[in-house]
């Protein structure tokens, strides 16, 4: 990488059936001699179901988008006591267009996240993410998972797994050595 | 006299001389997801950036 340059390093999370908070961390080595280590961090509080001590709630807490239906809605209510202010951070992507209010959410009220996949559709699914913040009542965070359904996202079929043999070589016997 | 000040002006010279170096800038080192659901696959983006003066190799990401 050339002085001045950039790159991306991205650090992949499955949040499988865990129901708890999780990190995981990647360090990065370089050539830089005062700094031949970098650690990145990712963290997230999985939850099996939704977090009753929130002060709001999200529907759905997934979203996919198809080339049949390239739109989707999220539902944020405020079941809290104070105002709530919405925020998105982190990436973003070129194709997915969101729009909500910048107004607080007042104590009962609800508002909606809408989303338009404008990207293109490639062959395997594409699956990224969302974040906002949430403010008023404390800080606290959420992720949204979003799919963009692949053209063909049937993943190819895995090539059968060759049995090593262990070879050992042929002795000869001293006869046959000598009759070669 | 003149001699020794040419010897002192030339270590220092060669002491102020800077090599070229690469430098890693990772502007961001962590990222909270906060609440997520559970059977998703989150990524999330790390920029590197090379502010020394020589070519940055990044020799490998180890997870962990």
């Amino acid at each position: 990488m050339a002085p001045g340059d950039s790159t991306v390093v991205e650090l992949t999370f499955k949040t499988r059936t865990y129901k708890t908070k999780l990190s995981k961390s990647a360090t990065i080595h370089s050539n830089d001699l005062t700094q031949s280590q970098v650690r990145i961090r990712v963290s997230a509080q999985v939850d099996a179901a939704p977090d009753t001590t929130l002060p709001y709630t999200h529907t759905p807490d997934k979203l996919e988008f198809t080339q049949d239906d390239k739109k989707s809605e999220l539902v944020f209510a405020n079941t809290g006591d104070q105002k709530l202010y919405l925020t998105q951070v982190g990436d973003t992507y070129d194709g997915l267009s969101m729009k909500f209010s910048d107004k607080p959410i007042k104590p009962g009220k609800e508002t909606k996240i809408k989303f338009n996949w404008k990207g293109e559709f490639e062959k395997e699914n594409f699956e990224r993410s969302v974040t906002f913040v949430v403010t008023g009542s404390g800080s606290t965070r959420f992720t949204v998972p979003f799919v963009v359904e692949g053209t063909d996202p049937t993943p190819p079929p895995k090539k059968p797994v060759r049995k090593k043999i262990d070879r050992k070589p042929v002795e000869t016997t001293t006869e046959e050595k000598q009759s070669k | 006299m003149k001699n020794w000040i040419l010897t002192v002006a030339l270590i220092l010279g060669i002491n102020g001389i800077s090599y070229a170096a690469p430098k890693i800038l990772v502007p961001e080192t962590a990222w909270d997801f906060g609440h997520v659901p559970q059977n998703s696959n989150l990524r999330h983006d790390y920029w590197i950036k090379n502010i020394g003066t020589d070519t940055l190799k990044i020799i490998k990401v180890k997870p962990g």
